[in-house]
Order: C-alpha cells, then sequence, then structure tokens
C-alpha cells in the first residue's frame, strides 16, 4: 500500500461495512476524539456511540453511525499479507450502519416511539434523568454497544430492564440521526453515496 | 375378493404420492435457506476473526488480569451448559446427536461431582432433556432458524451474568458446527473462562484435550479461529489501552461470549437447514421406492383377480356345457 494509507475494517455481526485502504479513520473513545491515521501506535479502545469518519484513500470521506463497540489499531511488518511496516485498523461494533443507508424517517419515528416509552416508564418506575434521556446528539451510554453494561448494577424489575431498553433504542436514534445529518451539511456532501 | 386388495393398494400409493409432494417441497425450501444461512455465517466471520484479534491481544496486554477470564477453570464444580438446537424437527439427526451429546455431557460431569446448570436454545430441546430429568433452567424459543444479534446478546447475558457472579466456574456450550455442506458435527466448546483461540473445543465429556494456561507475552500459533492471520505476525511491540486493559478485558469478555454464541447459532441454522434438506432429499427418495414396490404388488393383485374371474368364467362354461351334453 502506498504511504500514508492503511487497511480499515468496519465489521459488525451481520456484515463486513467497510473494507477499504484508507488514510484516517476519526472517531469518539471514552477518552475522547481520536484520529488514526497509517502507523498509530498499536491500540485498543472502546468507541463511543456516534458518528465515525473513514477517509478512504479516493473519493468521499465515508460517515457511520457506530451505536458503541471497540477499535483495534495493529502496526507492524508484513501485516496482512502487506509488505513493509502497515497498520490495520478494524472497528467492531455490535450495531452500526453506513451513514447512507440510514433511514431518516424510520429514525424519527423510531426516537418518537422510544421517547414516548422512556417517559412511560419513567413515571411507572419512579426513575429520572438516567443516560441518553433528550440529552441530545453526543449522548453518552456504556460504551459496549450502547447498551447496558454488564458493569452497572443490574436491573431489579422487569420495568426497569424495559426502561433500559428504551432508552438505548432512544440513543440508537439519535444517533442515528445525528448521523445522517451530518452527511447532508452544505459543504459536508459525504456519507451520501450510493 | 382380490378386487378390494387393489382399491386399498391404490389408495395407499396415492397416499405415499402426496407425501412426497410435502417432503419434495419442504427440500426445495431447506435448499434455499441453506443458501441464505451461509451467508449469514460467512458476513459474520471477519466480525469474529477481527474479536479474536481483539481478545489475544488484550490478553497479552495484561496476563495476570487475563487469567480469571481466560484458559482453563482452576477448579470445575459448578458448570453452565448451553445447548444450541433447532425449533422444528424433520431435520435427520440434527437435534438428536446435539441433545444427546449434551446428556452425555452432563452425565460426565455429575459423574466427576460437579454441579450443572442447564440452558438451552431451540424447542426441540426441552421436551427431550425434561423426558431424561435434566432440569432446565431456562429455554430461548423461537431464534434457531433466524437468529438476530439482539437474540445472541439476550442468551449471551444469560450466560455470562452466573460466571461474573462467581456463581459458575465454566461455561459450556454445546452445538453443531458447519465444518462443510458435507459434514456437520456436534461440538463442545467452552466459553468462560475465554479459551485459547484454537483450543476451546473439548471433548465429549467436558475435558480439554490439553490443559495449559494462557500464553505470556509470546502468542502461539495462528489459530484457525482467527483464519491464520494471528495477530502474532503484528510484532509491532506494545499496545496501549483505553480505557485501562483491566477494565477492557472486563468488558471484552461478554464481547466476546456474544460473539461466540451468535456465530454457534448462525453454524447451527445452517446445519440444520442441511440436514433438513438431506432428511427430506432421503424421504422423498423412499417415497418413490415405496411407490413403485406397491405398484407392482397393486399389478399382481389385480393380475391375480383377472385371472380368478377367467378361471370361473371358464369353469362355469365348461359346467354349462357338461349339463347341456348330459
Amino acid at each position: 500500500m502506498p504511504d500514508g494509507v492503511f487497511e480499515a475494517l468496519v465489521l459488525t455481526p451481520e456484515a463486513e461495512l467497510l473494507h477499504v485502504p484508507a488514510r484516517a479513520v476519526v472517531l469518539r473513545s471514552s477518552d475522547g476524539d481520536l484520529t488514526v491515521l497509517d502507523g498509530h501506535t498499536p491500540l485498543i479502545t472502546d468507541v463511543v456511540p456516534g458518528d465515525v469518519r473513514v477517509d478512504p484513500e479516493e473519493g468521499e470521506p465515508v460517515h457511520l453511525a457506530v451505536h458503541g463497540g471497540y477499535l483495534h489499531v495493529e502496526t507492524g511488518e508484513g501485516l496482512g499479507g502487506a509488505e513493509g511496516r502497515s497498520s490495520r485498523v478494524t472497528l467492531l461494533a455490535g450495531t452500526a450502519e453506513l451513514a447512507s443507508a440510514i433511514d431518516v424517517p424510520r429514525a424519527e419515528r423510531a426516537r418518537a416511539e422510544a421517547e414516548a416509552r422512556v417517559e412511560e416508564l419513567r413515571a411507572s418506575t419512579g426513575r429520572s434523568g438516567g443516560a441518553g434521556g433528550g440529552a441530545g446528539p453526543g449522548a453518552r451510554g456504556s460504551a459496549a454497544g450502547g447498551e447496558p453494561a454488564t458493569g452497572e448494577p443490574a436491573p431489579s424489575t422487569p420495568e426497569e430492564v424495559e426502561l433500559g431498553e428504551a432508552e438505548a433504542a432512544l440513543r440508537r436514534a439519535q444517533v442515528r440521526l445525528e448521523v445522517a445529518g451530518a452527511g447532508v451539511e452544505p459543504g459536508a456532501q459525504s456519507g451520501r453515496r450510493k | 375378493m382380490a378386487g378390494g386388495q387393489e382399491r386399498a393398494l391404490r389408495r395407499r400409493i396415492r397416499s405415499v404420492q402426496s407425501t412426497k409432494k410435502i417432503t419434495k417441497a419442504m427440500e426445495l425450501i431447506a435448499a434455499s435457506q441453506i443458501v441464505r444461512s451461509l451467508n449469514r455465517m460467512n458476513a459474520n466471520r471477519p466480525y469474529r476473526e477481527g474479536m479474536a484479534r481483539l481478545v489475544v491481544e488484550a490478553a497479552k496486554g495484561d496476563p495476570t488480569a487475563a487469567q480469571a477470564l481466560l484458559g482453563a477453570p482452576e477448579e470445575r464444580s459448578r458448570v453452565a451448559v448451553l445447548t444450541i438446537v433447532g425449533d422444528r424437527g424433520l431435520s435427520g439427526p440434527y437435534n438428536s446427536s446435539t441433545l444427546r451429546a449434551t446428556e452425555r455431557l452432563v452425565g460426565a460431569l455429575r459423574r466427576q461431582g460437579a454441579e450443572v446448570r442447564l440452558f438451552t436454545v431451540g424447542k426441540k430441546a426441552p421436551a427431550y432433556l425434561r423426558f431424561r430429568n435434566l432440569t432446565v433452567e431456562r429455554s430461548f424459543l423461537g431464534m434457531s432458524e433466524r437468529p438476530q444479534w439482539a437474540d445472541a446478546r439476550t442468551v449471551a447475558a444469560t450466560m455470562v451474568a452466573p460466571f461474573v457472579a462467581h456463581e459458575v466456574d465454566q461455561v459450556l456450550l454445546v452445538s453443531t458446527r458447519y465444518r462443510s455442506a458435507g459434514s456437520q458435527g456436534v461440538e463442545v466448546r467452552q466459553l468462560l473462562p475465554l479459551p485459547e483461540p484454537g483450543k476451546g473445543t473439548l471433548d465429549a465429556e467436558g475435558r480439554s484435550p490439553e490443559q495449559g494456561g494462557w500464553p505470556e507475552g509470546e502468542p502461539g500459533a495462528p489459530s484457525p479461529a482467527t483464519g491464520g492471520q494471528g495477530a502474532s505476525e503484528g510484532g509491532g511491540g506494545y499496545t496501549e489501552f483505553e480505557p485501562d486493559v483491566e477494565t477492557l478485558l472486563a468488558q471484552l469478555a461478554p464481547r466476546a461470549v456474544e460473539t461466540e454464541i451468535f456465530a454457534a447459532m448462525l453454524e447451527g441454522a445452517a446445519s440444520f437447514f442441511t440436514a433438513q434438506q438431506r432428511a427430506m432429499a432421503a424421504a422423498s427418495d423412499n417415497a418413490d421406492e415405496l411407490v413403485k414396490s406397491l405398484t407392482r404388488i397393486m399389478n399382481r393383485a389385480r393380475q391375480d383377480a383377472i385371472t380368478t374371474e377367467i378361471m370361473e368364467i371358464v369353469g362355469g362354461a365348461e359346467a354349462l356345457r357338461q349339463s347341456k351334453g348330459a
């Protein structure tokens, strides 16, 4: 591969979303924003739900809505059969989609539904203001998939479990809308390929 | 009278023929589902391999913390077993061989003095196991044929929770591996503690062929599970972790189990349809054979009836002629 270009993969359990030669991957981890370039130190980090940008070697940057996951940066000699020192950047996400594949009206409907559900359940469980509720873009869940991580105290009642699920659904809808929105901003006609 | 036999045979042939129509249709449906399941299995593979690389790398980062989550359990007095079978039958040995293996495994573990908790996926499991006096703690239905990621997460959460809470020492998985179109087989794998890559497979009694700890520093040979592209080839020195490796490992273990269970469910679905297609093809062939032999019997019966009738006519004519002549 040419200088400054590395192998970038975005993988979900259902599909290989992206496998391209790339120049940069931009994302947010629990420690803050992160840009990965060729030759980056080997790294494993969590990925906070939100927008991930991949700049391919050629063509427009690709945006993805990632609902939490992990990033694995490998740098070494002869990686993946390539010659010389190179990097491979793998993003593993339980759920993710390309910005171009996001159905905006559907995500909006899902957000409205999830909001109503969260309201309703909060009222019945008497719990208020958990993560994600109306916090808008950048709402942070657990890094591990936008769903309750095992580290959190286990929800005790079925209602609380359901509330957790509804909140996760709300976060996912928010991330989708945020990422889909980023794709149509003036001057940033990215992620709207296909 | 012989005509009655002929009629009965004709009815039997018609019934076999309509059964064959059903088995033939099921065969074709299964064949189309195989392709779909295989596509999903292949789409899942990169993720699975990526997860394996990630876990290996993270484990190298902190072998001490890894010890609690990885390798062989120090003692094994409490074991959770997850069995994955189908929701439907008519699939040859697919369900029964997995369930028999589960029964054997549970028996062996109990003989070794372990306390076993049983979890199942697939409608066929609870009935079989309960009949054999094995208590199923929790069974998941309706997710076998088209497993979704969310299903795998639910199952994994159920399996991981007791391990994290130190209620079990080991979590095992009994499921069908899809090796190729011609070969699928039951396999017992260790889910938790996370096995070393390529070493998760256990024998029918749940024993590891070779006991060993997690490698420290130097990774082992690239395993088939990582597609021969183990992290070892990188050799680029140390890896940084964010957050710290201990936190990361604790988060990663459930993710790895989810990945493993999802892959097993996908392979199970592909194996189910392959087994079903084969079973239904055999049933259709058998129906053909049956129709052929029944037709032969029916023709003979008809011939016999005709012969008897002719004999009767000839006999009657002869009697008439003799009575006239007398």
